[in-house]
């Protein structure tokens, strides 16, 4: 089957000056998918999340929201009109700072945007307990805004966000600043929502959260975008499968077992410990026949545990900067 | 029952219900409701301090027996001027009867007395309570609560509502929460219009209380229902106006952030004191710069309720004389205030589609290209309607240098208005041939988003001229009581429209530059160049007459015009031709500059 192409973008541009904050990027996004945007500060990623979100109007190239043009050239009018009222219930954007009233409660907060968004009557106040259940703030709907903590904002933004129910979530750094247990509460809001079929695009520095929710990632580096592609091509690609062995006995003995196998690459013995991390190349019937092998060999193993590379290490690898 | 409501108000505006929401909690009730109470009872205790009691003097104003003895009083004086007549007559001449003066002056004695009794008489009896008129009592201290409110209705809504309006757009700014609503399907006149009933609401409810108090008193100073109907429509058309003005005021002066409302309503207070003044000295209606006064309510507030200024009875009589194209629309009350509603009503219109536009794309100009035809065009029919009936025979050219002065005003203003941020301009140059393929580079100077103004303010500057050539041209006589040839006049208004080009070329230019003050640059620039000529000629004493060819360069070439002979005038246009063209063969380059892509500019070391 093939997937319906949620976010799609030609050469699309965005100068500032002679500066070119997003340059020349083709991004293509699949509908369910949960794409990560990785990238140092100043890459360009909030510039390409606010022309996605429309809320920038690219220099030039072209963006197509669910198959629909929503900005190219000739355009006069933004795609920021009001002719494009379908396209914008179907977004939902969460900037990287997030801006609440503090002068109204919890409920009477997502209730206003559930009415700008047109929601109506009996579903609006359904719809409203959903979320509020969703994001854990239901104890607090008549909370006033200013008394709850920065996690909860940010989850409130959320709310705000998915209360229109938008097929395309566009978020940038939802996490940073929040603690492990409110990113956790977060990345766990994420999933469902991907389980609901929302397309959502993430931007993080992050890499681990990202790791854990994307099912692909870009890389942006000096506003073009250069590399995309799904998380477990990523990982064939670029990452390397390695085998953590430890034993009782002689290590000598266990390592001249390892080097009779063809698919181990490298090894490395980890000083003082009885340790050896193995690069191997094969696939895990390969590495089910290594560990038969060690063991008919006669060799005590306490461990054989296989890991693979993670983001950071393949980000880092790439040679980019990782800042944050 | 309040909270039913405001949610069912939300079901229509759900912007409307969010200010409600905010601001309609019971503190905020109280003290709006009870400060418009507390003021009706202030005005109304203050109306009753003149109220008539047991110490009420037979010579106040409303004892009718007062009339009574003011005519008795006012028969001794006669009487006693006329003894004074007859006895400094009789004492120039030579007497027979020598008892005459001295009768006189017994007589004359008599009156004196008679008229100091009658005087203690006045100063120390008490009028009788039911000699009093207590119907005219009422009926005019029900007047000054009735004009008290009306004023203060008028501060109220118009200097309070702004304020209001501009902080929280300036607010709702900086937080940036203005930017989700933005994104949210509704359109820009549901939630702007929320707003403007949203915010100021406590004001609203604040004049709302007093409503039924201004309405009953002015029903009982027997003012017409349809009076004070069409002042409340007034004050609508004002408050709709002023409120779009604040609104898109708060929507361009982005930078100014927190300075933003105090300059806001203090220009309104401004505008509000100076129409005032205007209302109670100044009465000429037909003359272009009168159309000023429409937009302040108190000219008609000031012809609905004569009593407001206590302005006499020929001033108030010239807005009576208004006529509007030759129509006599200050004839009834129906068709003035008809008048003012059409044009709170066009403008408020007008600048609409300025917020629209502004409201969704911080960076795009405030008006397009097309629109500002259209304004100009408009200006220039109030312009012409307003004067034209004014015109009599002898007219000299003045009026017409007024309107050209007030267009020339005008375009300087489009001019950086309609110029698009430096940015888009950089974007169009660099990207046109990518983006525009399929449009003329004509059409889309003309009507373009994203093009150099200067063609546009060109064409409005011709639409600003051609009404008054042909008026020139259709007009009876000479100008200057036949001093000034025709053709002079016209060739002085095409040597200020040179003119008027290159300010406009010069602020093109200078919009472009990188520096982030640009606008205050160019504006303080502009301002310099049109005025510095003309006032360093007046303090140097250099008149028109002695030295012509200096006066021609000026901003005022009119001034020149009586002293210059045709020829000299031809050449200076000439002159400021080719400035002209150089200035826009520079902001030709310059734009081109702006346009070259990365590796060019790299490869010519820029």
């Amino acid at each position: 089957m093939v997937k319906e192409i949620a976010i799609r973008t030609t050469g699309l541009t965005k100068q500032f000056e002679r500066h070119v904050a997003v340059n020349d990027v083709d991004l293509e996004i699949h509908a369910g998918e949960v794409y990560g945007l990785i990238g140092p500060n100043g890459a360009g990623k909030t510039t390409l999340i606010r022309m996605l979100a429309t809320a920038e109007e690219p220099t030039t190239g072209e963006i197509y929201i669910n198959g629909d043009r929503v900005a190219g050239p000739s355009d006069h009018r933004l795609l920021r009109d009001q002719s494009n009222l379908k396209l914008k219930r179907r977004l939902g954007y969460l900037p990287d700072d997030y801006p609440l009233y503090e002068d109204l409660t919890v409920w009477d907060y997502l209730d206003y945007f559930a009415r700008l968004y047109r929601l109506q009557g009996k579903h609006r106040t359904q719809r409203l307990h959903e979320v509020l259940e969703l994001i854990q703030l239901g104890n607090k709907r008549h909370s006033m805004i200013s008394t709850l903590s920065r996690g909860m904002k940010q989850r409130l933004s959320l709310a705000r966000t998915i209360i229109h129910e938008p097929i395309l979530l566009l978020l940038d750094e939802p996490v940073s600043g929040l603690d492990p247990i409110a990113r956790m509460q977060f990345r766990e809001i994420i999933k469902a929502l991907q389980e609901a079929g929302m397309t959502i695009l993430i931007s993080s520095h992050v890499l681990s959260d990202l790791a854990e929710l994307c099912t692909s990632v870009g890389i942006m580096e000096l506003g073009f975008l250069v590399e995309s592609s799904s998380l477990k091509q990523l990982y064939q690609r670029l990452s390397r499968q390695q085998i953590l062995i430890s034993t009782l006995g002689n290590i000598d003995i266990l390592v001249s077992e390892l080097k009779n196998n063809p698919l181990v690459e490298e090894w490395e013995i980890i000083p003082s410990t009885n340790n050896v991390r193995v690069n191997f190349s094969g696939k895990p019937e390969d590495s089910a026949d290594l560990l038969r092998s060690l063991v008919s060999a006669g060799i005590p193993l306490t461990e054989f545990h296989c890991t693979q590379e993670d983001l950071e290490t393949i980000f880092l690898k790439l040679g980019h900067k990782q800042a944050s | 029952m309040l909270m039913n409501f405001i949610d069912r108000v939300g079901e229509l505006n759900p912007q409307l219900f969010r200010e409600l929401k905010g601001r309609f909690k019971s503190v905020n009730l109280i003290i709006s409701m009870g400060s418009s109470l507390l003021l009706q009872l202030i005005v109304f205790l203050f109306q009753l301090r003149d109220f008539p009691d047991e110490t009420y003097y037979l010579k106040a104003t409303y004892c009718t027996l007062g009339k009574v003895y003011a005519n008795q009083e006012q028969e001794l004086y006669k009487q006693q001027s006329l003894l004074t007549q007859k006895i400094t007559n009789y004492q120039q001449i030579q007497l027979s009867d020598n008892t005459i003066i001295p009768n006189l002056e017994a007589q004359l004695q008599q009156v004196k007395t008679d008229l100091s009794d009658l005087q203690s008489y006045l100063s120390q009896n008490i009028c009788p309570l039911d000699k009093i008129d207590w119907q005219l009592w009422w009926r005019d201290h029900w007047e000054y609560t009735f004009l008290t409110f009306s004023v203060i209705f008028i501060f109220t809504l118009l200097v309070g509502g702004t304020y209001l309006l501009i902080s929280d757009l300036a607010k709702e700014e900086q937080r940036g929460t203005l930017n989700f609503i933005r994104l949210s399907p509704q359109s820009e006149t549901s939630i702007l219009a929320g707003k403007i009933l949203g915010v100021p609401s406590l004001i609203y409810l604040f004049v709302l209380t007093a409503i039924p108090l201004h309405f009953w008193a002015g029903h009982s100073a027997k003012i017409a229902s349809s009076y004070i109907l069409s002042y409340y429509a007034v004050i609508a058309g004002s408050c709709l106006f002023f409120y779009s003005t604040a609104i898109i005021f708060g929507l361009v002066s982005r930078g100014l952030s927190n300075f933003q409302p105090w300059l806001g309503s203090g220009t309104v207070l401004l505008f509000l004191f100076m129409t005032m003044t205007m209302v109670s000295s100044y009465g000429q209606f037909n003359n272009p710069l009168a159309w000023i006064r429409f937009f302040s309510p108190w000219d008609m507030t000031n012809y609905l309720f004569p009593n407001l200024f206590r302005s006499s009875s020929y001033r108030d009589s010239s807005i009576k004389d208004l006529q509007f194209f030759y129509l006599p629309i200050g004839k009834n009350f129906i068709t003035l205030v008809g008048f003012n509603l059409v044009n709170y009503g066009i403008c408020s219109y007008g600048i609409w589609q300025a917020i629209k536009r502004c409201f969704r794309n911080s960076e795009s100009t405030i008006l397009s290209k097309g629109q500002s035809y259209l304004l100009v065009a408009f200006v220039q029919i109030m312009f012409l309607g307003l004067t034209l009936p004014a015109v009599n025979d002898k007219y000299d050219a003045g009026m017409i240098f007024v309107i050209a002065l007030l267009n020339f005003i005008l375009v300087l203003a489009l001019a950086i208005v309609l110029s698009p941020h430096r940015q888009i301009i950089q974007d169009w140059a660099r990207y046109r041939h990518q983006n525009y393929r399929d449009k003329s580079v004509l059409q889309d100077l003309v009507f373009g988003e994203k093009s150099p103004a200067i063609v546009a303010i060109a064409i409005n500057l011709l639409i600003a001229t051609i009404p008054i050539m042909i008026w020139i041209l259709f007009s009876p006589a000479n100008f200057y009581n036949g001093g000034v040839d025709k053709s002079k006049v016209i060739l002085a208004l095409v040597l200020a429209f040179s003119l008027m080009l290159m300010y406009t070329t010069i602020a093109q230019l200078m919009l472009l530059m990188k520096n982030p003050k640009r606008y205050l640059w160019t504006v303080g620039t502009i301002g310099v160049a049109m005025f510095l000529p003309s006032i360093t000629l007046s303090v140097l004493g250099i008149s028109p007459s002695k030295h012509p060819i200096l006066w021609l360069f000026s901003t005022c070439p009119w001034a020149a015009i009586e002293y210059t002979q045709t020829t000299t005038i031809f050449m200076a246009l000439l002159a400021e031709l080719t400035v002209v063209a150089l200035l826009n063969f520079q902001l030709n380059r310059q734009v081109n500059v702006l346009g070259e892509s990365a590796t060019k500019a790299l490869l010519t070391a820029r």
